[in-house]
């Protein structure tokens, strides 16, 4: 029999150590068990401690991942970096510049900053036919945390076919997530969107006061 | 001696319960990896948006074709995308081709013979030099013999000739008894369970319960 008076306990997971053994100074078959069980626990909650998320109204996917740079104390200024060049000459660009623009003018601390910063940048290019508009990489590896590379991409796959419009909606979605955003329930670029509509919506800009907040600007979200 | 032995008796005791704690993380590890698709292999974090149709009506409208098919059989293919500005650096994807027999078309001109249709099951982006991630689709389940209605879209990529693929999801049904019995990813039904709708006959919500006579009238 274990010896359990004096256990030590992470959680629920008494841990292994001497005062689980036996008398004879060997791990018992209840120790041995003890350890499988929390060796499957922490490593499963080290995997979700790494890409853990909450989920809100609007997903916050950036929680691990500060804001990717705050150059001021009132406003939010992400780099942005318009990669024209990748694919060249197609109405892409135009997309995301208008798109960007339509986040600027959001009552919302972020304001977009000019930047030619190579490890950061929109652009679009094949995918695949994975069923996927869009996709949003970003490492966290600056200062404190920060986010310091990122590229929002278009899947031409799809959306080489797609009206100008529809590129624009994609590109306000893609740049919602760079933000920290993940998909709302609500009619929102960043929900549901009945195709009759390529900008942000008040559920997109409560998404960002929530995870920026500011004293410029409230939530007002009654949920 | 017996003192000695006894004591490196308990060490490789100590040490087998070591490696069990060690193993036992490893299998935690592995099976959420399993359950969550690998990614992030090199600390790149990735959302991304999929494709989805409300109803019917909206899918027949956004594919380029709509053909009633049995599926012949299936193949994987790898496909290089060179970098816009750096091909050193370009991504690397697998498609499932998946030949049909196409035996009615509702819309579109699909070309004659036989129809191939790629599900891209795999896909390695470089973000940077050094950082990328390696996503991990739903292939979707099908079988062959199995007489599918395939909504779909073309695609030109300059890395592959123009082919055709699902114009997303739901974009695949089983045809039984002139029903469709849609086929989706677990990634789709779990963004579905997540807003709280509810799933119909199929794997898809209720608005694709539908017949293949409700197609052809969407497609007009």
């Amino acid at each position: 029999m274990a010896d359990t008076k004096n256990p030590r306990r992470v959680g629920r997971c008494s841990l292994p150590l001497p005062s689980l053994s036996s008398k004879s100074g060997r791990p018992s078959a209840r120790a041995m068990l003890t350890a499988w069980i929390c060796g499957i626990v922490f490593g499963g909650l080290a995997l979700e401690m790494a890409g853990a998320s909450n989920v809100f109204a609007y997903d916050d996917y950036d929680r691990e991942c500060h804001q990717p740079y705050a150059g001021g104390s009132n406003y939010f200024y992400p780099y942005y970096t318009n990669d024209g060049l990748n694919p060249p000459g197609t109405l892409y660009q135009s997309s995301f510049d208008a798109a960007r623009l339509d986040w600027n003018n959001t009552p919302t601390p972020v304001w977009f900053v000019s930047a030619v910063q190579p490890n950061w940048a929109f652009g679009a290019k094949f995918l695949g036919l994975n069923g996927k508009a869009g996709l949003t990489q970003y490492t966290c590896g600056g200062s404190g945390g920060a986010m310091n590379t990122a590229h929002v991409w278009e899947n031409r796959t799809y959306m080489d076919g797609d009206s100008v419009f529809h590129k624009q909606a994609v590109a306000s979605h893609e740049i919602g997530h760079l933000l920290g955003l993940g998909h709302s329930y609500y009619t929102a670029i960043m929900g549901y969107n009945d195709g009759s509509f390529n900008g942000t919506l008040s559920d997109d800009w409560c998404g960002i006061n929530h995870i920026y907040p500011n004293s410029l600007y409230s939530p007002q979200c009654g949920y | 001696m017996r003192a000695y032995w006894q004591h490196r008796f308990i060490d490789v005791r100590w040490l087998s319960l070591l490696l069990v704690l060690l193993a036992g993380g490893l299998l935690g590890f592995a099976a959420l990896k399993l359950v969550r698709g690998a990614d992030g292999s090199t600390g790149v974090h990735v959302t991304d948006s999929r494709i989805t149709f409300p109803s019917v009506p909206r899918l027949a409208e956004a594919s380029d074709a709509i053909v009633v098919a049995v599926l012949k059989g299936e193949r994987k293919e790898s496909v290089f995308e060179p970098a816009a500005q750096d091909s050193q650096h370009g991504d690397t994807r697998v498609d499932v081709v998946r030949q049909f027999d196409p035996i009615r078309a509702i819309k579109g001109d699909r070309g004659p013979g036989s129809i191939e249709v790629r599900w891209t099951a795999s896909g390695h982006y470089e973000l940077s030099p050094g950082n990328f991630d390696d996503e991990q689709y739903d292939p979707l389940s099908l079988k062959v013999g199995q007489t599918y209605v395939l909504f779909l879209v073309k695609a030109n990529d300059p890395a592959t000739a123009p082919y055709w693929g699902l114009a997303g999801e739901p974009g695949i049904a089983e045809l039984r008894n002139d029903d469709l019995y849609f086929k989706t990813t677990a990634g789709y039904r779990g963004e579905l369970a997540q807003h709280g709708v509810s799933l119909g006959r199929a794997e898809a919500p209720a608005a694709f319960d539908v017949n293949i006579d409700m197609v052809a009238a969407a497609a007009r």
